[in-house]
């Protein structure tokens, strides 16, 4: 695991005392589980406006089940299986809203658009088109392997535990994702293939 | 193939450090003696640290405030069987030994005498007819399930 997700790793200690209903402790748990569930939540449903909605309803889910968490894994394979299960759920509403609105995009993924960064102004076009690959050419399964694994430096065994597959799957599913973007960042950098000998 | 072609492929799969030629990987090897496929690396890592950059921003504060309310408003939605506390159990493993522990023990209540066959949860016990006598081949056990529909008879061979 990366520093950044053991930085990220939301301690026993914190849990016990919010699961006494510490008013704090509970404030301070969902203010560190936040950037983390709502990374989940983008990786899954592709838009940050959705993502934001249901950061929310998985925080507030967690809030009220944190006394059916035991212990006995880590707290960040637990949030991470009520974000899985919220944004199935999610997913079937929003769908079903869409649908009942006759939103020609129900049930499709919309990729998003970046966000404009001085340090990305140059590159904006690329890492559009790759965040875009990212989300409409990967299959679910991948875009979480690659989320967990490439960009947050997660090991195999780790990610199998949260996904609930085989670690086998998950290398797999990494190499697959990995060839797809890789594929789509090198293709837009044509410039290279006429260095190459 | 060129050398560089070849190892454009592997540059597609390749783990970050062999991309930052860290290692002694063929990849990495290559990448410390190769300027392009070098900068082939960097362009992927850099942008795969924009991907990561991207996903990890947040464009509004939290709405901590909305959530601690809503908690203690919102009705209680109940966990699924899913979200367990301890690890997720692996399935494909784990159901190879819960078929053999369940065919141990309907094959103990076979073999016991005087006991009837087992029936699922669901099945309610015939009435009149006796249950058909089967055999089994040398090696093997049956367990003979009755159905609600007495016209049908289930008959596992393990």
């Amino acid at each position: 695991m990366t520093e950044l997700s053991q930085a990220r790793e939301i301690g026993p200690d914190l849990v016990e005392k919010a699961k006494t209903g510490d008013s704090e402790a509970l404030r301070e748990l969902a203010s560190r589980a936040y950037p983390v569930v709502r990374r989940w939540a983008l990786v899954r449903t592709g838009d940050p406006a959705d993502a934001d909605d249901l950061t929310q309803d998985v925080l507030v889910q967690v809030i009220q089940r944190l006394d059916t968490f035991h212990g006995s894994a880590r707290f960040n394979t637990w949030l991470y299986s009520v974000t899985r299960n919220a944004s199935t759920d999610w997913f079937r509403r929003s769908g079903r809203r869409r649908r009942a609105q006759g939103d020609p995009r129900s049930g499709a993924f919309l990729a998003p658009d970046p966000p404009p960064s001085p340090d990305l102004t140059s590159d904006r076009g690329l890492l559009a088109r790759v965040i875009r690959a990212f989300f409409e050419d990967l299959p679910k399964r991948q875009r979480e392997v690659f989320d967990l694994a490439e960009l947050q430096g997660l090991n195999s065994t780790e990610i199998s535990e949260r996904l609930g597959i085989e670690p086998v799957s998950v290398r797999a599913s990494l190499f697959k994702a990995r060839r797809t973007i890789r594929s789509r960042i090198l293709e837009n950098h044509p410039e290279l293939a006429e260095e190459w000998i | 193939m060129t050398t560089c072609e070849r190892y454009r492929d592997a540059l597609l799969e390749a783990e970050p450090d062999d991309l930052r030629g860290i290692g002694q990987t063929d990849v990495a090897r290559h990448i410390k003696a190769c300027p392009a496929c070098a900068r082939a690396g960097e362009v992927i890592l850099e942008t795969t640290a924009s991907l990561n950059a991207y996903l990890g921003s947040e464009e509004h504060a939290p709405a901590l405030d909305a959530v601690l309310r809503r908690s203690a408003t919102a009705e209680v939605t109940p966990p699924r069987q899913t979200e367990r506390a301890g690890p997720v159990a692996s399935w494909r493993t784990n159901r190879r030994w819960v078929a053999l522990a369940a065919a141990a023990s309907i094959a103990a209540l076979l073999l016991v005498p005087g006991r009837p066959a087992p029936l699922p949860p669901t099945a309610t016990v015939a009435t009149a007819e006796p249950l058909p006598t089967v055999e089994s081949a040398p090696g093997q056990t049956v367990a003979v399930f009755e159905t609600e529909n007495p016209d049908i008879t289930v008959l596992w061979f393990f």
